[in-house]
C-alpha cells in the first residue's frame, strides 16, 4: 500500500529543499570576480544609475555599453581578437597613436626624431605619464613589451610586425637574451633600430605596453599564468576595477591619463546576447549598443536614440583557393566575379548602405587608378569560363557562417553561379569550425569577413610569397614581392602610395579575391551623450569607432 | 537499499567511462582549433602567430600529442576529478563549472519545481473532470504549449513583456554592472525565464499525471475506498494521487537531461550566465577540456539525478525494495 505519511514527508521535504535553495542561490555570492576580496557586497559601484554623486545635475557619471562577445583572457600576448579587443584598447597604452588621417602622433611618446639613415627612430617619452597603480612609465617598460612580444615563449604575437628590428631574428631564435635594436638610453628615451629603413615599424610598435614593474622579473614561459591579467595595469584611459566573467567588465577612468582626463568616470561592458541590446536600449538599461541594421527603423523610433553611421573598417570577402588547379587559370577567376552580382548583395544583405570591394579598402591615401573593376555580366561570365575549359560536372562548395547575414551572401552567390551553369553549394559552420578549414586550406571558395588596416603593407601577409597568411590563398607572383619588399623600404607616402597602386592593380586585374562589399558601420548612443566617432579604424589598440570613448562625456540626463 | 546504491554507483563507472570517450573524441573530429579561435578572432590580414610561437602553444596545450596520447593524460586526471584547466582561460574547468552551475540550477531547478507545482492540480482536476470544458481548455492549452518550442516562446515573451509592456527585464540575472542584487530584484529577472522553462514542462507534466491519475482512479481499491464513504479529498489525496505520482517521479528521472540540456537556448535567449551559455562557448572556442568536462559533469548529474529518483520510489510506494 502507499504510504501516504511518506509521500507527505516527500512532498514536504521537496518544498522545503526547493525554498532553501532558491534563497540560498538568490541571496549568496555566487558570482566570479577577479578579486573578491576587493569587492564588498554593497559596494557603492554596484549601483550604478543613482550614484548619489549624479544627483545635483542628474547628469549620469557612468556609461553602459551593450556586447556580445566578452574577453577570455585579458592577456594581449595570447589573444588578439576582437572580444579581448576593445578592453585592451582602454586598459593598456600605446607608444604612438593614428589621429584620423591615420598619421602617427605622440601617445606614450610625446615626440621622436628619424636618423639620417631612415633607420633609427629616437622616442622622447612623456614624463607625467604614470602606469594605474601611480608608478611612472620609463623606456623599460617598453623595451621589455616589445620583446615579450617577440618571444616564443610567449607566443612572439608581434614578431612578424617586429622583426626588421637589429637583434630582433637572433631573440626569436633563441640566439639572444634581447632585441639589441631596442636601446634604453635613459628612463624616458627609447631608441629602435632597424636592418633597413622600415616604413610599418611605428605600426609595430603599436603594441599594447606592460609594466616592467611587475614583469621584469617574470620568465617569459610564466607571463601568461600569472596573476597580473586578472586585473591589469595600464596606462589607457581606464583602469580594470571588475570583471564577472562573462557577465560585465566595469572601468574606472585613470584621472592622470596622459591624453587628458577621461569625459565619463566609470564605463560598464554589459556581455549580453546581442539581440537583447536593442530591447535593453529601448528601457535605458544600456546606453550604447550597435543596433542591427534591418532595426533602424526601430531605432529611429527612441526618442532618446542617436545613431552615428561610419565608414567600414572591414569587408565581405570570397576568397578563392588558388592551390587548387581548377582556380588557377586567372580566365575562371574573371568569370566568377563576372559571375556574382556583386551590386545585388550590397542591395540585399548589405542593405545598400557601403560600397562594393573592388580591391581592398585599405589606405585612402593609396593610388587606386590601376583598379580593375568588374562588372556583374553573367554572358562575359559564361564566355571567360568556357575559354578557360571548366569543368562544370565540378562543384564548387562555398563555406561560410552559420548566420544569416553570411547564408543570404552565399545563397545569392550560389544563384548567381548555377545561372551561368556552375553548380555551387553551400557549407555551413561556425567561426571557428569554417576559418580553420580556411587556415588549413581545406576549402575552394570561402565567404568571410575581413578587417583592414591602415597600413597597405599588411596585404603582404596574404599576397607575398613568404607572408604567412599566403599558403591559404596559394596566389604567389614575383613582381608583388619585388613590390612588397619597395614598399616596406620606402618611407615616403607619396612614393608608397605609387608602389601599393601598382599593388592593388596587380592583385584586381589577377582577380585574387572576389571582393564583395564594404559595409557601412553605425553605433547608438544616449542623446545626451557626445563624443562617438564616425571614422571607424581596425587596430587591436584603436578600435572600430569607438576608439576615443575617453573623449565622449554626459551631457545630461539619461 | 544501501547495496543497491553502492551497485548503482559502480554502474556509473563504464557509462562515464563512454561518455567521456565519446565526448572527447567527437570534439576532437570537429574541424578547427582553439588555436584558430584564439587568434583567429580578428580575421584580418595580419600575419598571426609565427611559426615557433606557433609550436610553442600547441605543446603548452598538448595539441601536438596524438589524439589517443590526448586521451589518456585527460583520463589519468579525470579518475582524480581533475577535469584539467580551461585551454582558453586557463581556469580549472571545474572551477568555472562550480561558478556557473548553481545559476542554472537555481533557474532550471526553480522552473522544474515550479512545473511541478503547477502540474500537480492541473492534472489532477485535469482527470477528475474528464472531458469537462476545463479538460478540453488543459489539454489543449498543454499541447500548444508542449508544441511550441521553448526558444521561439522565449523570444515571444522577451518582445511582449520586455519590449512592449515593459514588465520584466530583457534578460541577464541582474541590472547592469551588479552581481547580487536584493532578493526581490533577482526574482524580477527570473520571472520571465523560468515561467518560460516551467510553461513547456508544467503541460507536459499535467499531461503524464492527468493519464496516471485516469489509469488509477478506475482502479477497485479506489471504488472501495468510496464505497466505504471516504471524501473525494481523501480518496484522491491519500489513495489515488500517490499511485499517479510515481510513473511522474520516473518522467522527471528520466527528463532531467534534457530539462537542463534546454538551458543551452534559455540561457542564450535570456543572457543567463549559466552552464548552458558556457557549454555553448566552449564549443564554439573549441575548448576542449572545457566541453568534456561540462559533459562529464552533466552525466554525474544526471546518473546521480536518476539515483535519487529510483531512491524517491521507495519513499513513496513501500512495496518498492531494493537489493
Amino acid at each position: 500500500m502507499i504510504n501516504y505519511k511518506r509521500l507527505r514527508s516527500l512532498l514536504v521535504i521537496l518544498l522545503a529543499l526547493s525554498m532553501v535553495f532558491v534563497f540560498a542561490t538568490a541571496c549568496g555570492p555566487e558570482e566570479v570576480t577577479d578579486d573578491p576580496a576587493d569587492e564588498p557586497a554593497d559596494d557603492p559601484a554596484d549601483e550604478p544609475a543613482d550614484d548619489p554623486a549624479d544627483e545635483p545635475e542628474d547628469v549620469p557619471t557612468e556609461l553602459r555599453m551593450g556586447r556580445s562577445n566578452p574577453p577570455d583572457v585579458l592577456n594581449i600576448f595570447r589573444a588578439r581578437g576582437g572580444a579581448t579587443a576593445f578592453p585592451s584598447s582602454q586598459i593598456y597604452g600605446l607608444l604612438v597613436r593614428w589621429n584620423d588621417n591615420q598619421e602617427y602622433i605622440p601617445y606614450g611618446a610625446e615626440s621622436w626624431e628619424v636618423s639620417d639613415d631612415d633607420r633609427t627612430y629616437t622616442f622622447h617619452l612623456d614624463r607625467d605619464n604614470v602606469w594605474h597603480d601611480g608608478e611612472p612609465v620609463i623606456a623599460q617598460d617598453y623595451k621589455m613589451t616589445f620583446e615579450l612580444a617577440c618571444n616564443p615563449e610567449s607566443y612572439a604575437i608581434a614578431y612578424a610586425d617586429l622583426q626588421s628590428i637589429v637583434g630582433a631574428e637572433e631573440y626569436y631564435e633563441g640566439e639572444a637574451d634581447e632585441i639589441v635594436g631596442i636601446e634604453v638610453i635613459d628612463d624616458y628615451t627609447l631608441s629602435v633600430t632597424t636592418e633597413e629603413p622600415d616604413a610599418v615599424l611605428l605600426l609595430g610598435l603599436m603594441q599594447p605596453v606592460v609594466p616592467h614593474h611587475i614583469f621584469g622579473d617574470v620568465a617569459p614561459a610564466d607571463i601568461d599564468g600569472h596573476e597580473y591579467w586578472r586585473k591589469p595595469i595600464g596606462f589607457g584611459p581606464y583602469k580594470h576595477v571588475e570583471y564577472v566573467t562573462d557577465q560585465y567588465l566595469r572601468l574606472e577612468a585613470h584621472e592622470d591619463y596622459v591624453l587628458g582626463e577621461p569625459g565619463i568616470q566609470h564605463v560598464v561592458i554589459d556581455y549580453s546576447d546581442s539581440t537583447n541590446h536593442l530591447p535593453m536600449f529601448e528601457r535605458q538599461e544600456l546606453d550604447w549598443i550597435r543596433a542591427p541594421r534591418d532595426e533602424m527603423d526601430r531605432v529611429d523610433a527612441i526618442p532618446h536614440a542617436k545613431t552615428y553611421y561610419g565608414g567600414p573598417y572591414g569587408y565581405q570577402v570570397a576568397r578563392i583557393n588558388m592551390n587548387q588547379e581548377r582556380f588557377q587559370d586567372v580566365r575562371v577567376r574573371r568569370a566568377i566575379l563576372h559571375a556574382i552580382d556583386r551590386p545585388g548583395i550590397l542591395e540585399g544583405p548589405g542593405h545598400g548602405e557601403g560600397e562594393i570591394a573592388h580591391s581592398p579598402f585599405i589606405a585612402p591615401w593609396v593610388d587606386r587608378s590601376q583598379v580593375v573593376e568588374y562588372d556583374y555580366d553573367p554572358d562575359r561570365a559564361k564566355e571567360l569560363f568556357d575559354e578557360a575549359g571548366w569543368d562544370y560536372s565540378e562543384p564548387i562548395e562555398i563555406l561560410t557562417f552559420d548566420s544569416p547575414r553570411y547564408i543570404d551572401i552565399a545563397s545569392i552567390m550560389e544563384r548567381n553561379l548555377d545561372a551561368v551553369g556552375v553548380d555551387a553549394n553551400i557549407t555551413l559552420g561556425d567561426f571557428t569550425s569554417m576559418y580553420g578549414r580556411y587556415s588549413d586550406g581545406d576549402y575552394g571558395f570561402y565567404s568571410g569577413y575581413f578587417m583592414f588596416s591602415a597600413d597597405p603593407h599588411t596585404l603582404a601577409n596574404c599576397w607575398s610569397s613568404s607572408g604567412a597568411r599566403n599558403p591559404e590563398t596559394g596566389y604567389q607572383n614575383p613582381r608583388l614581392d619585388e613590390l612588397f619588399r619597395e614598399g616596406r623600404a620606402t618611407l615616403d607616402t607619396s612614393e608608397r602610395a605609387e608602389i601599393y597602386g601598382e599593388v592593388l592593380g596587380i592583385l584586381s586585374e589577377d582577380a585574387v579575391e572576389i571582393g564583395l562589399y564594404g559595409g557601412d558601420t553605425s553605433q547608438t548612443a544616449h542623446e545626451n551623450i557626445v563624443g562617438p566617432d564616425t571614422r571607424g579604424f581596425y587596430h587591436f589598440m584603436q578600435f572600430q569607432d569607438i576608439h576615443n570613448l575617453w573623449e565622449w562625456e554626459w551631457t545630461g540626463p539619461r | 537499499m544501501q547495496v543497491y546504491i553502492a551497485k548503482r554507483l559502480l554502474s556509473m563507472l563504464p557509462v562515464l567511462l563512454l561518455v567521456a570517450t565519446f565526448v572527447f573524441f567527437i570534439v576532437q573530429l570537429m574541424p578547427g582549433s582553439v588555436i584558430e579561435y584564439m587568434f583567429g578572432g580578428v580575421a584580418g590580414e595580419e600575419g598571426g602567430l609565427p611559426p615557433i610561437g606557433a609550436e610553442h602553444i600547441r605543446e603548452e596545450l598538448g595539441l601536438d600529442l596524438p589524439m589517443h596520447v590526448q586521451y589518456w593524460n585527460w583520463l589519468r586526471r579525470a579518475a582524480r576529478l581533475d577535469f584539467g584547466d580551461s585551454m582558453l582561460t586557463r581556469e580549472p574547468v571545474i572551477q568555472r563549472i562550480i561558478d556557473r552551475f548553481p545559476r542554472t540550477l537555481l533557474l532550471m531547478g526553480t522552473a522544474l519545481v515550479l512545473s511541478i507545482i503547477v502540474a500537480i492540480p492541473i492534472g489532477v482536476i485535469s482527470a477528475l473532470k474528464q472531458y469537462s470544458v476545463l479538460d478540453h481548455v488543459v489539454t489543449g492549452t498543454s499541447f500548444l504549449a508542449i508544441s511550441i518550442p521553448s526558444f521561439f516562446v522565449g523570444l515571444g515573451a522577451v518582445y511582449i513583456f520586455s519590449s512592449l509592456l515593459r514588465w520584466t527585464p530583457v534578460g541577464g540575472m541582474a541590472p547592469v554592472g551588479t552581481t547580487s542584487p536584493p532578493l526581490l530584484v533577482r526574482m524580477h529577472y527570473m520571472i520571465l525565464p523560468v515561467l518560460v522553462v516551467s510553461l513547456r514542462q508544467a503541460a507536459s507534466f499535467a499531461r503524464y499525471l492527468r493519464s496516471g491519475m485516469l489509469e488509477v482512479i478506475s482502479k477497485q481499491y479506489v471504488s472501495t475506498a468510496r464505497s466505504k464513504g471516504l471524501s473525494e479529498y481523501v480518496v484522491v489525496l491519500k489513495h489515488a494521487l500517490p499511485n499517479a505520482l510515481i510513473p511522474l517521479i520516473t518522467i522527471i528521472g528520466i527528463r532531467l537531461p534534457v530539462i537542463f540540456g534546454g538551458s543551452v537556448v534559455i540561457e542564450r535567449i535570456f543572457s543567463w550566465p549559466g552552464i548552458g551559455s558556457l557549454t555553448l562557448n566552449a564549443l564554439q572556442q573549441r575548448d576542449l577540456t572545457m566541453v568534456v568536462g561540462i559533459n562529464m559533469f552533466f552525466a554525474l548529474f544526471v546518473l546521480f539525478a536518476n539515483l535519487l529518483a529510483d531512491i524517491s520510489y521507495a519513499l513513496v510506494d513501500p512495496r518498492i525494495r531494493y537489493g
